[in-house]
């Protein structure tokens, strides 16, 4: 049965498909002794979806940081494929108030203000589970930037990068942090980079680690930081191989 | 159909009357986009599309959360979901949470607004609002005679001919959050008169009036089934 109809619900819209099996779906949960084929279909998507994308769509994650944290809204920060401990480490932060981001000039809170109103939602258990779906993700896709790069800027970029000695601790191009606990930064958007590695070296930014990048960062010029974020923002990063 | 033509007649008594508002004081003072969305069309598929992303944050019911981080916006008047809109844009109501996706950047411009305000206006409503603790309710419904029923109606219904916002039915601890807002003057985009009404309101007259309000119940025909799930979406 469900090979004969699986063919036909293929050509239908999800959205279709949602309409025509949601409502009795849910009228009959608890009276059917046999569910009809249809609802088979059903229940074998829910069984295939995962509980923590389920906190991460309905706590309102979704919305700034984007489907399977891969297409984040405005300048905020990508999440997939990102160190499972460095995203549950921030997210405590953003969550008690000891990370904050520099004033956003359009409603004149800090960057990290409408996360924070909302993080009550979410709970330590939650957190960390978010944590570990968020980095088992494919990282995002590279766009194509607001404005053309060139070569010679994302060259500069990497010199930057090279001599201020970045790569002790994120690694050759970024891609790989030498601590679980450090972010791993290739592939970020450029906008989001440009803000943290500021917010770091005018000491806005000093929850968790931050630290340790004071000692790097303090030398960095306001165009030695947009050309590292040009190099990084323009690195596509690789999807985990599956264990 | 005919909810679009209702809809569409709506905005169309409201464009009339905006002028009217103006003269009352700033509060509504709209803005192009905002008179251009209130006489639009709206198209449900664009509703859809565009509420998607609301849905995030107000659910997919629009039934927002009994701990009133979220309203819930089902059953609200298009217009005044379109002014709402306008308003956090204008930064008139400071929402730094939503603000991004009141922008035409992220949700569309004009008729993007009519869509998903119109779309709003037929969710059914949540039957298991949030309500406060009840202790007070013989206070609640005296203030709320007294100080209430000329602009939010008998039922806390509101009036869209004039932007007055439905109430009824809505989370408890959200309606306390805004009242507090717009008595103590942190929501710019109050209404002026409503601000005059409840000056002298207490902490506890606020307590009651809200309780009052959160237990209106709106009528059968707009609540949903406790177990209603939004067919629109597939999650
Ligand atoms: C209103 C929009 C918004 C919502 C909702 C939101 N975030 Fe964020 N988030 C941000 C912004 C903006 C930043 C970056 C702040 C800055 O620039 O300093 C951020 C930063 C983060 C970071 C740190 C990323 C890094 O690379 O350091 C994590 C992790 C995160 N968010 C996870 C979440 C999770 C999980 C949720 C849902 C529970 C959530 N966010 C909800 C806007 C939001
Ligand atoms: C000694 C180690 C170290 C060095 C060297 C270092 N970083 Fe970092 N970096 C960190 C750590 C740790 C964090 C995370 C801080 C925290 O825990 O909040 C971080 C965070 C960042 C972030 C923010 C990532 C995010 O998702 O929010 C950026 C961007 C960054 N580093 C860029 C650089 C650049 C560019 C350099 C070279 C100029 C550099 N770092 C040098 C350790 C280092
Ligand atoms: C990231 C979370 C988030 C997203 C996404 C979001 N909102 Fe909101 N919205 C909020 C919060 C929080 C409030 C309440 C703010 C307050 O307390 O003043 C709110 C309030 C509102 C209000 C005012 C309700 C009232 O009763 O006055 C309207 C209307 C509204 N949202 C519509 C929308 C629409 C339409 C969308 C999609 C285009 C949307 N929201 C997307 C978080 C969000
Ligand atoms: C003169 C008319 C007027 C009176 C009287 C009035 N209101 Fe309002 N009220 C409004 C208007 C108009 C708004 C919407 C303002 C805006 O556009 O943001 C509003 C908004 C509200 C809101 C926020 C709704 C939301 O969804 O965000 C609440 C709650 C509320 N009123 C409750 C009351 C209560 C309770 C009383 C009586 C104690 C009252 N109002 C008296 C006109 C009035």
């Amino acid at each position: 049965m469900r090979t004969l109809i699986s063919p036909l619900l293929k050509g239908l819209s999800i959205t279709a498909l949602a309409c025509a099996i949601a409502l009795p779906a849910v009228a009959s949960d608890s009276k059917t002794s046999e569910p009809t084929a249809k609802q088979k279909v059903v229940k074998k998507q829910k069984r295939k979806r995962d509980p923590r994308a389920k906190i991460y769509r309905t706590k309102s994650c979704m919305a700034c940081h984007g489907r399977n944290g891969a297409r984040a809204i405005r300048d905020y920060p990508n999440l997939a494929g990102q160190n499972a401990k460095y995203l549950k480490q921030q997210m405590l932060d953003i969550q008690s108030g000891a990370r904050v981001g520099g004033i956003e000039e359009e409603t004149g809170h800090p960057r990290t203000k409408g996360m924070a109103d909302i993080m009550h939602l979410v709970d330590k258990k939650e957190i960390k589970d978010l944590a570990d779906w968020l980095s088992d993700l494919p990282p995002a896709k590279l766009r194509p930037p607001e404005e053309p790069v060139t070569e010679e800027q994302i060259a500069a970029g990497k010199k930057a990068y090279k001599k201020l000695g970045c790569k002790a601790c994120h690694g050759k191009d970024g891609t790989k942090a030498s601590n679980k606990a450090y972010p791993i930064i290739a592939g970020q958007k450029k906008d989001y980079l440009i803000h943290q590695m500021t917010d770091m070296r005018d000491k806005i930014r000093v929850n968790a680690k931050s630290k340790l990048m004071y000692g790097v960062i303090k030398r960095a010029k306001d165009e030695q930081i947009v050309a590292i974020a040009d190099f990084l923002s323009s690195i596509q990063r690789k999807a985990k191989k599956k264990k | 159909m005919k909810t679009y033509m209702k809809f569409l007649a709506v905005g169309c008594t409201a464009l009339m009357l905006s002028g009217a508002a103006y003269a009352a004081g700033n509060w509504n003072e709209g803005n192009e986009e905002q008179d251009e969305a209130l006489h639009l069309t709206p198209d449900h598929d664009g509703g859809i599309d565009v509420y998607e992303v609301c849905s995030a944050c107000h659910q997919l019911n629009g039934w927002g959360l009994e701990d009133g981080t979220f309203p819930q916006l089902a059953g609200q008047h298009a217009v005044v979901t379109i002014k709402q809109l306008a308003d956090i844009r204008a930064k008139n109501r400071d929402n730094p949470t939503m603000y991004p996706f009141a922008l035409p950047r992220e949700i569309g411009g004009a008729q993007a607004l009519a869509d998903v305000a119109a779309y709003i206006e037929k969710l059914p409503m949540n039957p298991n609002n949030g309500v406060g603790p009840g202790t007070d309710l013989e206070l609640g419904e005296k203030l709320y005679k007294d100080n209430c029923v000329r602009c939010h109606g008998e039922r806390g219904e509101g009036k869209p001919d004039k932007f007055y916002p439905l109430i009824q039915g809505q989370h408890y601890k959200y309606l306390l959050r805004q009242f507090e807002w717009i008595r103590d003057g942190k929501r710019r985009n109050a209404n002026p008169d409503m601000v005059k009404q409840i000056e002298g309101f207490s902490d506890q007259d606020m307590v009651a009036v809200m309780d009052y309000v959160s237990r209106l119940k709106p009528p059968k025909e707009k609540l949903g089934d406790p177990d209603w799930v939004n067919p629109d979406f597939d999650w």
